[in-house]
């Protein structure tokens, strides 16, 4: 076991014997999903009550507090990994949380934040006329305080540019220590009806270092490429980050209830702490816009529209009936992105903090999922996609939380460029794919689809989000 | 013509008591069973040191061990002991002495008697003295919040007093009950439900669930689109927005900030209130789970049974409420400044519910539902609906509305329904445990100590027969 995994071990150890209490709850409640207890009086006992107990014995360890395992994506093509959370709160407004996450393929992420939530300089209201008042965004403000170090054993790099190709495909280890702190302020004076607009900024310090692969089938990229075909792939900076930008959102009480949205801005400077030649900046933007299709209920006259308890399974997977009386088709999303970096004319943007195009980016962001993880790779990077997500079933297995099985299909289509001015949208990359989703708690936990139309085959992929 | 009711609303908190939130609303022309400054109530430090009530809670951090309330530490918090005697009486006495040792110190155990100042909670004060305030609503049992919620739902936990998760196969709700009967209820959540275990309702997620980020718009649409039943969760974790800052956990369960429930109470209010068809057809009630560990001065009441089941470890015969809590009915068919002083416990949000939307009287949900005082008993149905609307500022910022402005009235139809349900409650008493019914029963605060006493005889009754 390497060293950080033993660390994290004892900090794990150490942490639960510190909270028995919370450890001898949880011990019962996986001791239930072993060895069931005696069923509720009047109740019937059943295997899937069972199930429901292994269900909330992997919850509550989950949500062991102070301290417990958790499980997540380490990061793109570096599995999924297993490891320990500490939190600790001293009130409401303050919380420090550590996480330690080790995965099969000998990646590892480590991070520790400490967060203070603060209140909106005063409430910002939406949705009131007529002289009424309107609901309160509860969002609030946030400054965190960050570490975190990472090591993902094997990454994937195929070049530079629109026009690297498979052949070219060469791997990096990718390791990097950074600290720093972000911030969000909602901004009562401009935010409104229209959403929330709120200011962003981040400071930050990082150290990565990039290091060839030995025992890989394909070469390392400082061999394949050095510097000349990747930046910074034989020496690495450290630099520092600044930031600042602007978001807007749909409120969280919405004024539409069918339409949502988020968007934001960002403008960031690298600046290399060492001979700067890596030093550059980038401006990135994203938003999204998603409609859902409802087909109201027929008119009525009564006291409440007619909602059929007894509908028909089919007809709910064509149109998925709600407790309104409405049912929903399904739900566009239009997604759009553009990231542009600018040097000055010494300065080259180090490779591997370089956007990509292809399966999911480095933050796990699906991008052109016709084809594999980062094929694509440039200083500029454009990107829209357009998904159809359409729900076909409640998730009916007993004793599972609130969930829903889905059916998607998407059309991408990016580019990516080697300076900010060729970016267009002339010989963008597209693909179109189906896929298949599982929903708990509004949030897609699992997503399995197959892209194509890329002109590099088809590629099914698997992702797993962080459930907890 | 009198109104028809076609929309109930609850939103059910979580952890304070009535004395903890608005215990402190009681003055002069508001004569709820809250704290009187004169003759503040006290609990005795293990030092035997007496920390009194006081007003001086802050929205959070006085409770950052979450007090304990599981069912030997509410009967230790009820009795000053957690082996009470045989027919020993409920003082309220052992608060304090539970939290010290949970918070690990004498001085944060005497956070447990801190109560709000009326105007630290301008949202639930303001809409309090607006309309009505239940100064009498229990928590359905001593204990924590999955058996306390059950009966919110299912109107009984069948003899069972813990957290463990198995609140899961044969529980049937009031949701299936009203879809039983055609009329459509729904559970709007934020993070989380504690029916989502409910086989029953599981099997129709489609039809028993709505995001509750969609209650503001749903209320303002057709008023015949939204559901008859309508059960509101708050957020009971924080989580991160993708576009920056938190979205604060608004439950109001210690160590919560409570300012945060404040904003979504406010919200839920002004979502129902913004649409004058809407309004003009609900009522709206603002209740919590249980009492969270947090004292309160007034013991809890005898109820019955709702299925006859009983627990053994340990052992307790569901015939006694929990600790009395916080319960706020809005409808526009109620008289600003009205204090109701009938007994509530959870069930009564079921029972008012089939009443209301379904047959009644009803057995589907069990004998202590189909017995329990309803809300709609509150309502003037042929007065004309109200349609000022309060003005409340932020929590922390605003004065509440003084309830001293408020014009004392002479005895509302409540209140002498709550005479006429006390005498016959005190007439089925034993002799040696009846009150002797006053001559004059004309004054509210004559009405409220004549049904507290009886109350209180009740209760000791109950507990000379259980010896």
């Amino acid at each position: 076991m390497r060293r950080p995994a033993r660390l994290l071990l004892l900090v794990l150890v150490l942490a639960t014997a510190a909270r028995a209490e919370d450890w001898s709850t949880t011990k019962s409640a996986c001791h239930d999903g072993f060895r069931p207890s005696q069923p509720a009086p009047g109740t019937t006992p059943a295997p899937a009550q069972r199930l429901h107990n292994f269900e909330e014995c992997a919850v509550d360890l989950l949500t062991l507090d102070p301290v417990g395992p958790t499980v997540g994506n380490i990061g793109t093509g570096s599995g999924f990994g297993g490891g320990a959370r500490v939190t600790w709160s001293p009130n409401a407004n303050q919380i420090l949380t550590l996480k330690g996450l080790y995965s099969t393929n000998n990646s590892y992420v480590t991070s520790g934040q400490y967060r203070f939530v603060f209140r909106p300089l005063r409430p910002i209201e939406i949705g009131g006329n007529k002289g009424h008042p309107g609901q309160i965004d509860d969002t609030h403000a946030n400054l965190d305080f960050n570490l975190v170090r990472f090591d993902l054993a094997v990454q994937d790099f195929y070049g530079l540019g629109p026009d690297s190709t498979l052949a070219g495909h060469a791997v990096y280890r990718q390791q990097e220590t950074s600290f720093g702190v972000n911030g969000y302020m909602p901004l009562p004076v401009v935010s409104g009806r229209a959403g929330i607009v709120g200011v962003l900024g981040e400071l930050k310090y990082l150290s990565p270092v990039t290091k060839g692969v030995t025992g890989d089938a394909f070469p390392s990229v400082n061999v394949a490429y050095g510097d000349a075909g990747a930046p910074g792939s034989t020496t690495q900076a450290n630099f520092v980050e600044a930031g600042a930008g602007l978001s807007i959102r749909t409120p969280t009480t919405r004024p539409l209830i069918w339409e949502q949205h988020e968007a934001q801005v960002m403008y960031r400077h690298y600046f290399d702490q060492g001979s700067r030649q890596y030093s550059f900046d980038r401006l990135d933007a994203w938003g999204d816009v998603t409609f859902t299709i409802l087909k109201q209920p027929a008119a009525s006259t009564g006291r409440w529209a007619h909602v059929d308890y007894n509908r028909p399974v089919w007809k709910d997977a064509l149109c998925m009936q709600t407790a309104t009386g409405a049912c929903e088709i399904g739900a566009f999303t239009i997604t759009g992105r553009v990231d542009t970096s600018y040097t000055a004319n010494v300065s080259q943007v180090p490779f591997y903090l370089q956007p990509t195009l292809g399966g999911a980016d480095f933050e796990g962001n699906d991008t052109l999922r016709g084809l594999v993880d980062y094929r694509l790779r440039a200083p500029n990077r454009l990107l829209v996609q357009v998904d159809f997500d359409k729900p076909i079933a409640q998730i009916g297995v007993k004793g599972h939380p609130l969930g829903q099985y889905g059916l998607y299909s998407f059309f991408d289509a990016g580019n990516v460029s080697l300076t900010p001015g060729t970016l267009t949208s002339n010989g963008m990359r597209t693909d179109v794919g189906v896929g298949f989703s599982i929903a708990v708690q509004n949030k897609i936990v699992m997503r399995v689809y197959i892209g194509f139309g890329a002109g590099e085959g088809s590629h099914p992929n698997a992702k797993m989000a962080n459930a907890f | 013509m009198p109104a028809q009711i076609n929309h109930f609303f609850v939103l059910m908190m979580e952890n304070r008591s009535f004395d903890h939130m608005l215990g402190f609303m009681k003055a002069t022309g508001y004569d709820i069973e809250g704290l009187d400054p004169a003759a503040l109530p006290y609990n005795e430090d293990s030092a035997e040191n007496k920390i009194y009530a006081s007003s001086d809670a802050q929205y959070t951090g006085d409770l950052a061990a979450d007090p304990n309330h599981h069912f030997p530490d509410v009967t230790q918090q009820l009795y000053g002991t957690l082996q009470p005697a045989p027919g020993q009486q409920l003082d309220m006495s052992g608060f304090v002495l539970n939290y010290e040792v949970k918070s690990g110190s004498a001085a944060s155990g005497a956070h447990i008697m801190k109560c709000f100042k009326p105007e630290a909670l301008p949202i639930l004060t303001t809409l309090a003295s607006q309309y009505a305030v239940c100064d009498h609503w229990f928590s359905s049992i001593p204990g924590p919040t999955l058996p306390n919620r059950l009966y919110a739902h299912c109107g009984t936990s069948r003899g069972r007093l813990d957290m463990a998760p198995e609140y899961y196969q044969g529980f049937y709700t009031v949701y299936e009950e009203l879809a039983k009967n055609q009329v459509p209820s729904c559970i709007f959540w934020s993070d989380w439900s504690t029916t989502l275990t409910f086989s029953g309702l599981l099997a129709h997620q489609n039809l028993f669930y709505i995001d509750y980020e969609n209650f503001s718009a749903i209320c303002k649409g057709p008023a015949n689109q939204v559901p008859a039943y309508c059960f509101i969760e708050p957020r009971y974790s924080p989580a991160d927005a993708l576009t920056g800052g938190v979205l604060p956990q608004s439950d109001q369960h210690p160590d919560a900030d409570v300012r945060d429930g404040e904003t979504l109470i406010r919200n839920v209010y002004n979502a129902i209130r913004q649409n004058d068809e809407l309004w003009h057809s609900s009522i709206l009630v603002i209740v919590y789970d249980e009492h969270g560990g947090i004292y309160d001065h007034l013991p809890p009441v005898p109820l019955p049974s709702p299925d006859g089941l009983s627990s053994v470890d340990p052992p307790f015969d569901f015939k006694l409420s929990g600790v009395r809590v916080p319960a706020v009915v809005i409808s526009p068919y109620i008289k600003p400044g009205t204090i109701c002083k009938t007994i509530f416990d959870h069930t009564s949000l079921i029972a008012t519910a089939l009443k209301l939307f379904a047959k009644w009287p009803n057995d589907a949900l069990y004998d202590r539902a189909q017995s329990a005082n309803t809300i709609d008993t509150l309502l003037d149905l042929t007065m004309t609906p109200r349609d000022d609307w309060p003005a409340f500022d932020e929590p922390a910022v605003a004065a509440r509305i003084q309830p001293a402005a408020i014009t004392p009235a002479p005895l509302s139809d409540l209140q002498r329904e709550a005479i006429q349900h006390a005498i016959s409650l005190n007439a089925s008493l034993p002799a040696a445990n009846r009150v002797p019914v006053p001559g004059d029963l004309t004054q509210p605060a004559q009405a409220g100590a004549f049904t507290q006493a009886v109350a209180r005889a009740a209760l000791a009754a109950h507990q000379g027969l259980k010896s």
